[in-house]
């Protein structure tokens, strides 16, 4: 398996349901690699690669590294679990669902379902969150030791191979991109380095871009680059805001970020014959980079990789695609002037 | 047998259940316990021309009963009906699945070359859906499974229309092992009794001539019970099966149909058959005779081969023994291990029953 896919793969497989972020082993994270790491009481991670250019610009490079999921809040007859929603899990993809409940141990689970047989009228209502149980097969009394309210649940991690390099997997958004930041600010040699490189796992993102405020007020970047999912184009979901798999990543001319540095990134990639879609967003574009620009000040841009059924149990990126965006990553890192201000002086 | 222990039980279950076999490809299936029970021996095999599985086991003569054991090979999947620009897969469902267990799911297609493409079935992006939209679930006409295909040429290498697959999940023991979670439960875990049963007698002679008929087409209207009833014109009929229950937190009890760990069901009804009240009893009898652990099913619901096999030949004696199933249909079916050893053991009685009890009892049911 190629470097970047298992660094997804692995990403993937650790559960960072928003606001539990520090749960995760830093063993994957691969902070061996860079020259400090630290994180904060939010959740947030800083991964820092350093330049050999003196007074270099500070170049930060955010993806949030937290998922969807679910916090229990009780604990039921029979061992059934009721939960609230972490984040906005697409509740269409619960039900017959497998998930796993990080109590005391992690605890396999299936979301609950009706049959047909038993279905009474035509209703076809989505479950409702107070209605939706998680059933562990364990007596209520086990369920009790092992399990407690306030324990995160993440749909199953499993992993399926799809035709042309496409990976299925559970929390794709945003493990993909953190792992593309993580692959790219390793890969490049350091005298090529233009900029020093902070690596923000940002925490809350899915709770609402609650981590990459604080963290990035912390950093004092002179730029950032957001690297967040996008919504894959195809027959079903087509609009202008939805970007073609396989075609690389894509970047945002939106209202709400820094024209100039979009605009600089998109020359950087056609200088070089990178891939990069050119989507337009209206207003801000939901992701970190418009808290990052808007409440930090500080000039950023949005650079997005296609995924499908976003927010689901199977999300699905190009492994292609994730390559090409860290080739375009590592490009900015080498090229110099991509900030008005030059940096920090 | 090569390995008893990997081909009998639980472990003969989870291969059984790893079989990709929608309703009409149930030939993966029949293929594989051919070649089980051809090992076991004992059995004469035949197949028939709607693709059931039969194995004879010749008793000893001493009595002219004719009994069958059934189960039926296929599981509810998926038809692919169209292949569009993008390479996404329109489907439609083949037998009972509701729109709720759809979206999100994995699934595994039976490729062009006869081996199966990954795929998951995809839906519009819930961030784009409109507020009436996230109301209700995607029905499955809006819905496409996605195999990564880039074009619809791209898509037409590995499958076409017509290409059938099902769910694509694992067979998991949870509820520190005291529970299953799995797809395509329903019904190769009558399939996993039958060919169980079949090694437990493969040295003795048993008191009647009996059929084990592995069928096809349950999920869309029990077509190969009907014929398998005809075939072998049996005095009474075992239909073994997975039963949809719903004993979740908060459902009465008088809606809950059965409890997953509470024994195998026996019905006295359900939305296909009306059971003969003295066979309903004998099965009983026998449970508690046997200190077996069964419980009646509690609700007319749902219905399986029995449905034709009870109006074959002018009217046949059956019965239902099924395995309490929890989200039945789903990529997720869940039962309690232990049901499926007391259901072993409830139809190894039953085909224990001394012959003679058992020509009163039909002689009884003819009246």
């Amino acid at each position: 398996m190629d470097e970047l896919k298992k660094l997804i793969s692995d990403l993937c497989g650790i559960c960072t349901v928003t606001g539990s972020e520090t749960d995760a082993d830093e063993n994957v994270l691969q902070i061996r690699d860079f020259d400090r790491y630290e994180k904060d009481r939010l959740g947030n991670r800083f991964l820092y690669r350093n330049s050999k250019k003196k007074n270099a610009p500070l170049m930060l490079i955010d993806a949030h590294f937290d998922e969807v999921g679910f916090i229990v809040t009780e604990i039921l007859e029979n061992g059934f679990v009721r939960s609230v929603k972490a984040g906005s899990p697409d509740m269409r993809a619960v039900s017959a669902s497998t998930v796993t409940i990080y109590g005391k141990q992690p605890v396999f689970a299936v979301a609950t379902s009706t049959p047909p047989h038993l279905r009474t009228g035509t209703d076809n209502s989505v479950v409702k969150e107070s209605e939706m149980m998680f059933d562990t097969g364990l007596s209520e009394a086990r369920a009790r030791e092992l399990i407690r309210p306030g324990d995160r649940v993440c749909f199953s991690k499993k992993t399926r191979d799809l035709r042309n390099g496409r990976f299925m997997a559970q929390g794709l958004d945003n493990k993909a991109c953190a792992a593309i930041a993580l692959y790219s600010a390793v890969s490049v040699p350091t005298d090529e380095m233009e900029y020093d490189v902070c690596v923000l796992l940002s925490s809350g993102e899915e709770g609402g871009c609650m981590g990459a405020v604080p963290a990035s007020k912390e950093v004092k970047p002179d730029l950032s680059v957001v690297l967040d999912a996008g919504f894959g184009r195809n027959g079903l979901s087509d609009t202008p805001r939805c970007i073609v798999m396989g075609k690389g990543p894509a970047i945002s001319y939106s209202s709400a970020l820094d024209r100039a540095l979009t605009e600089k990134i998109i020359q950087t990639a056609s200088d070089d014959s990178l891939p990069l879609q050119v989507i337009v967003e209206n207003f801000a574009p939901g992701t970190n980079s418009e808290f990052i620009q808007h409440f930090s000040g500080v000039p950023s841009a949005l650079i997005s990789l296609p995924l499908f059924n976003m927010h689901s149990s199977s999300e699905i990126v190009s492994i292609p695609d994730a390559h090409a965006t860290s080739d375009l990553i590592m490009k900015l890192i080498c090229t110099p002037d991509l900030c008005a201000g030059g940096g920090k002086q | 047998m090569k390995n008893i222990s990997e081909n009998t039980g639980l472990a003969l279950l989870e291969k059984l259940c790893s079989i990709i076999a929608p309703t009409g490809c149930e030939r993966n299936v029949s293929r594989f316990i051919e070649d089980l029970l051809a090992d076991i021996g004992g059995v004469t095999l035949s197949r028939d021309s709607v693709g059931n599985l039969y194995a004879l086991k010749k008793g000893n003569g001493k009595s002219g009963l004719r009994i069958m054991v059934s189960a039926h090979m296929d599981e509810v999947g998926f038809y692919i009906s169209g292949i569009e620009g993008d390479g996404l897969l329109s489907f439609s469902a083949c037998g009972g699945i509701t729109d709720s267990v759809l979206a999100g799911k994995a699934v595994s297609i039976i490729s062009n070359d006869g081996e199966t493409v990954s795929g998951v079935i995809s839906a519009k992006p819930v961030h784009l859906l409109s507020a009436k939209e996230r109301e209700a679930y995607t029905p499955a006409q809006d819905l496409r499974i996605d195999i990564g295909a880039s074009s619809k040429e791209d898509a037409e290498r590995y499958v076409k229309v017509g290409s059938a697959g099902s769910f694509d999940s694992d067979f998991t023991y949870f509820g520190e092992g005291s529970m299953i979670c799995g797809r395509a439960i329903d019904d190769r875990i009558g399939c996993a009794i039958m060919c169980d049963l079949i090694y437990e007698m493969k040295d003795c002679e048993p008191d009647f001539d009996i059929c084990f008929a592995f069928t096809t087409r349950e999920e869309i209207g029990f077509s190969g019970a009907l014929h398998a009833a005809e075939y072998f014109r049996p005095d009474l009929a075992i239909v073994l099966e997975s039963t949809a229950v719903s004993d979740l937190a908060g459902v009465p009890d008088s809606s809950k149909v059965a409890v997953a760990g509470n024994g195998p069901t026996v019905s006295f009804m359900d939305r296909g058959t009306i059971y003969r009240d003295e066979i309903f009893r004998f099965v009983l009898e026998t449970a508690k005779k046997r200190c077996i652990m069964m419980q009646p099913k509690k609700f007319v619901s749902g219905g399986n081969d029995a449905k034709y096999i009870h109006q074959a030949n002018g009217g046949t004696a059956a019965l239902n023994i099924s395995v309490p199933t929890r989200y039945l249909h789903s990529a997720s079916c869940v039962i309690a291990k232990e049901d499926f050893r007391s259901a072993e053991k409830l139809v190894s009685a039953l085909l224990d029953t001394d012959p003679e009890v058992l020509s009163d009892l039909i002689t009884e049911v003819r009246k």
